[in-house]
């Protein structure tokens, strides 16, 4: 148990440093890193490589963006190898429907509970 | 933006002036930061993800979706009552990576539109980062299943 | 590194011929360098393994379960596994160990127990 506290602290935070280097180094926006991360993810996922990293730093593969990219594309390979290629399109959103279905439902009730700082 | 001919003397001069005056970035302390910050915020992410996996039924490989889930909720309640930016500034990257950047940008977006209307203020407005993370995100995994399912089906992999 | 190591455990009666196959297939499993802690349960037609991998491991984990469901193939052909690394698993395969010595699960009740968590294992979302 220990040891993956460890390794999500640090394969977490290696992300963000990632992340830090296209903000600083390459000048590039939020958006723009973002987007670059989760297509990072869903490729990684194709290479098969993102799932042993999953394994191996829990948390620390799972909560940066990157994951996103991760989930659809496993969810479309999943549903892909049962229903040949239609399963690409109708497995996508099998797995991540957690984490959007949670930032829309939150942040609609965030706008009805809190006021905007101006 | 192909230049034929190199730059004036006057524009010369002026893009050292901008260089001088260009906002330098620490890139060595942001990076620490980030490293940090983003490392602490994915351990608190273990912790969640340990507690729903002793205390309800969910496996190693199904903890991740409550886990991300509530994840965003205390992002939710960070930005609510704006903190969240505040850690945005001195974070940079170490709070804009997790997931709960993420649901910062949609909630914040949505908070701050309030005033528009429910329709067109927060409906509208709520998903211009998230967009983009979608767009990419679902065109990027649709290319990489497609690829690999063909490459299967022809006996390649 | 914590161990719980427990002794194989089975639902259907006290059996001295499939008491031995669980401690064998639990040796077995525990003689690889990379796994560290093994339960093995044996219901009615299902066995359930269940370790740990060691952290250094992890990266390598489903081409372990991949080498140990052949390995499991190869020398008992006739039972029926179900191989896990989960620590849920884990945990939910002592809870239902404990139960059953403690005589608070029946027969029957044990067989479903362990049914679920076969199911659960498979569980994808």
């Amino acid at each position: 148990m220990f040891p993956m506290f460890f390794w999500a602290f640090v394969v977490g935070g290696l992300i963000c440093v990632i992340g830090q280097l296209m903000f600083d180094v390459a000048k590039l926006t939020p958006g723009h890193t973002m987007s670059i991360l989760v297509v990072s993810g869903a490729v990684l996922d194709g290479f098969g490589l993102y799932e042993p990293l999953v394994d191996f730093a829990g948390a620390g593969a799972t909560v940066p963006i990157t994951s996103f990219g991760n989930s659809l594309a496993h969810g479309a390979l999943m549903e892909a190898e049962k229903h040949g290629l239609v399963g690409v399109l109708t497995g996508m959103f099998e797995v991540t429907s957690s984490g959007i279905s949670a930032a829309i439902v939150f942040g609609f009730i965030a706008a009805l509970v809190f006021k905007p700082k101006g | 933006m192909g230049r034929k001919t190199s730059p004036s003397p006057v524009e010369k001069g002026y893009q050292e002036l901008q260089k001088k005056h260009e906002l330098k970035r620490p890139v060595f302390k942001n990076c620490i930061r980030a490293f940090l910050v983003g490392g602490f915020i994915c351990t608190i992410g273990q912790a969640i993800t340990y507690f729903y996996i002793y205390y309800f039924d969910f496996t190693e490989q199904t903890a991740g979706n409550p886990t991300v889930a509530t994840m965003i909720f205390l992002s939710m309640l960070l930005t609510g009552f704006g903190v969240y930016d505040h850690i945005g500034q001195f974070a940079g990257a170490g709070s804009a990576v997790p997931v709960t950047g993420f649901g910062n940008s949609v909630i914040s977006a949505a908070i701050e539109h309030r005033t528009e209307g429910m329709v067109l203020g927060v409906g509208g407005n709520m998903f211009k980062l998230a967009g983009t993370v979608l767009l990419f995100g679902v065109f990027s995994a649709f290319i990489v299943a497609l690829v690999r399912t063909l490459l299967t089906m022809w006996g390649v992999l | 590194m914590q161990q719980v190591n427990p002794e194989p455990a089975q639902v259907e009666g006290n059996n001295k011929k499939d008491k031995k196959l669980a401690l064998k297939v639990k040796r077995d499993i525990q003689s690889l360098p990379q796994i560290y802690d093994v339960a093995v349960v044996r219901g009615k037609k299902d066995t359930l393994v269940v370790y740990k991998v060691k952290h250094m491991h992890r990266m390598r984990m489903k081409q372990i379960e991949k080498d140990i469901n052949k390995m499991l193939e190869k020398n008992y052909p006739k039972e029926n596994f179900t191989v896990s690394s989960d620590f849920k698993i884990f945990i939910e395969a002592i809870e239902l160990k404990d139960k059953m010595e403690n005589q608070s699960y029946s027969e029957k009740e044990a067989e479903e127990k362990l049914q679920k968590v076969i199911e659960l294992k498979k569980a994808m979302t």
